[in-house]
């Protein structure tokens, strides 16, 4: 059983969309250092160097991690979804428990062309996050095939 | 369509009055009674907001009107219609094989104008198909409503809808609330009270010792929070009795042939009926006081049932099928329900190698987060050896917290499955033991790190259809070969 890996150019995506983040967090930080009085400068210093880090770590490394561990697989019966860079997650979803199956793009996905397959079970949603469009259609077309026939097969 | 009875109209319109009645009293005697009363020619402030007053008064029964005579509903073959909206207008069709929970709510003034409200639980649990729908009717109409609707749902219930008239069966009670249980109940619940009560004036007085260098002012705080916890020790079995007494007051579960009744309550009256085939897991709680005293509580994951009837708010839930009962009884009540669900004992434990990534992890994070804050600390412009002995004694007082967390969690966690049904054991201070039937799994997911993937080490998530809050359990730390059976479970 072979899983999929994702297209290369997600990478690119999740840095782009971090990058709001980042800035915002950059912003804040220069806005302390600005307007924190001298003597309470250090203090505030060592805690926005610390989120700093870490939304560098998140908006430039934490996207090649993600790409390298993020895998997808699905087949008559269920669809497994990989991932996760310090807590890594298998899920495995029974096709016979989905309710509903369909794609979302925002519009940095749209430019991208990607987009998540979204999988809603009675219990939770799951989604396989950024696959190329034509791709999420097949998926979408075929789960949709794939729970028809389940569904027949069960009545 | 039929539109809800004159009494309801009634009922809410003596509800705004009587309200607005009160309200009015109760700021004249404010303005107008005390020492110092308002002067006429000072007055027209409150002349204009008591107009305002009004005039919102005048709205609001106007609105109450116009909402009664917009809502009606329909209780057709195959489903129930509800309109509603008086701009937006709302058709709600409820399908009888939709339905989850159904339940009854009377309160004291509902009472005396002799409606009741009954609320149909869609089983939806996301907001956008939500589909509540709740009816107010005369009392003797809901009974007959009630034992249509049973009829009509997926054709299960059988019985005539003129033999099953609510609280008369006493054959096939399975529990009843008994007053013994009920005092248990208030005693442990004050053992709580008491023992967070204890903590907080020992360490407050150790707090207070350090900072406070006055002796009067100390001994005068000390003499009132000693006073203040004296209070509290009195005053809390005696509200936590009358709110048992309130809320279960006649608590008993009747069993039918497919369903539960579960009836309760002295100022509200409220009546549940679940089907057996929504329920989706049986839950055994018990708090840490509970453990002590070897009682229980019984849980049903059902969607809809115990949630407040109303459209915005799903957070409050009451979901108790048995609210106490001593743990050697758990299983033989599990088992006189007659389902599928049976209480097993936890056969795959947490390994001894998982007990440190129970307690590493919160202590890296909450000790990262709190050295971060150190320097702001020092700037506090206070005696800085006395800051600093409170600020290591709060760590070392929060990390004592998370290894007692951790070491409950590392015992309380487990698995248990067979062909049937898989029971996760997992909670801290609370012990909880939830038996689902295989078939209601939606999902299975194995979340590790690194580190534990190495050690063999990874937490196992159960998904399942309940309510959109807690549709999931997590056995923490176990063997991670586990999975490899466990992933078989679900119905594929």
């Amino acid at each position: 059983m072979e899983l999929f890996k994702l297209n290369p150019k997600v990478i690119s995506y999740w840095i782009i969309k971090r990058i709001i983040l980042f800035l915002i967090t950059l912003i804040g930080i220069i806005l302390l250092i600005i307007f924190v009085p001298r003597n309470y400068l250090l203090a505030v210093l060592i805690p926005s160097g610390l989120i700093l880090l870490l939304t560098i770590f998140y908006t430039f490394i934490m996207p090649i991690l993600e790409y390298k561990v993020y895998r997808y697989y699905y087949d008559e019966e269920k669809i497994i979804i990989k991932g996760g860079v310090l807590f890594r997650f298998y899920r495995v979803i029974p096709i016979i428990q989905i309710q509903d199956v369909g794609t979302f793009q925002g519009p940095i996905k749209l430019a991208y062309g990607l987009a998540d397959v979204v999988v809603a079970t009675a219990g939770s949603v799951e989604r396989i996050n950024n696959v190329d469009v034509n791709i999420s259609k097949n998926i979408v077309d075929e789960l949709n095939m794939k729970i028809h026939k389940r569904l027949v097969e069960e009545n | 369509m039929k539109k809800f009875p004159k009494k309801y109209l009634y009922y809410n319109l003596f509800l705004s009055i009587f309200g607005s009645i009160f309200f009015s009293i109760f700021l004249i005697a404010q303005l107008f009674l005390t020492e110092d009363p308002i002067q006429i020619d000072e007055s027209w402030m409150v002349i204009i907001f008591l107009g305002a007053y009004f005039v919102i008064q005048i709205l609001a029964i106007i609105l109450i009107i116009l909402r009664y005579h917009y809502t009606s509903y329909e209780i057709k073959e195959d489903l129930i219609k509800l309109k509603k909206g008086i701009i937006f207008k709302k058709e709600i069709n409820l399908k009888y094989e939709r339905m989850h929970a159904i339940d009854t709510k009377q309160n004291i003034i509902q009472k005396l104008f002799k409606i009741t409200a009954l609320s149909i639980d869609s089983g939806s649990t996301t907001k956008a198909d939500k589909a509540e729908i709740v009816i107010v009717e005369e009392d003797d109409k809901i009974i007959d409503i009630q034992a249509k609707i049973k009829v009509r749902m997926q054709g299960v219930y059988q019985e005539s809808a003129s033999e099953e008239v609510l609280g008369e069966e006493v054959d096939n009670v399975l529990y009843r609330y008994s007053n013994k249980d009920k005092l248990m109940f208030v005693l442990m619940s004050s053992l709580v009270s008491v023992t967070i009560g204890i903590l907080y004036f020992v360490f407050g007085s150790i707090f207070l010792n350090i900072f406070i260098s006055d002796l009067e002012l100390l001994q005068s705080i000390l003499f009132g929070s000693v006073a203040l916890f004296f209070a509290v020790l009195l005053l809390t079995p005696i509200t936590t009795y009358l709110f048992v007494l309130i809320r279960y007051y006649d608590y008993k579960v009747i069993i039918k042939s497919d369903h539960f009744i579960i009836t309760h309550g002295l100022i509200t009256k409220i009546n549940h009926i679940i089907n057996f085939k929504k329920i989706k897991g049986v839950k055994v709680e018990e708090g840490f006081i509970k453990r002590i005293f070897k009682y229980a509580a019984i849980k049903l994951e059902v969607v809809g049932f115990g949630q407040k009837a109303s459209e915005d708010n799903k957070t409050q839930t009451f979901n108790y099928l048995i609210p106490l009962c001593k743990k050697a009884d758990v299983e033989k009540i599990i088992e006189s329900l007659n389902l599928n669900f049976r209480y097993m004992q936890k056969e795959h434990k947490a390994p001894k190698r998982a007990f440190r990534y129970f307690i590493s992890l919160p202590i890296i994070i909450f000790s990262t987060i709190y050295f971060s804050v150190l320097p702001l600390i020092l700037k506090i412009p206070f005696d800085t050896s006395l800051i600093m002995i409170a600020y290591f004694c709060l760590y070392l007082i929060v990390n004592l917290l998370i290894i007692v967390d951790g070491i409950l969690k590392y015992q309380n966690s487990g698995i248990t499955y067979d062909e049937v049904q898989t029971v996760i054991y997992y909670g801290s201070f609370t012990r909880n033991t939830l038996i689902i039937l295989n078939k209601n799994i939606t999902e299975v997911e194995l979340i590790d790190t690194y580190c534990r993937g190495k050690r063999n080490i990874a937490s196992i998530n159960i998904h399942y259809f309940n309510n959109a809050y807690k549709n999931e359990a997590k056995a923490l730390l176990l063997e991670k070969e586990l999975f490899d059976n466990i992933k078989t479970l679900p119905k594929y």
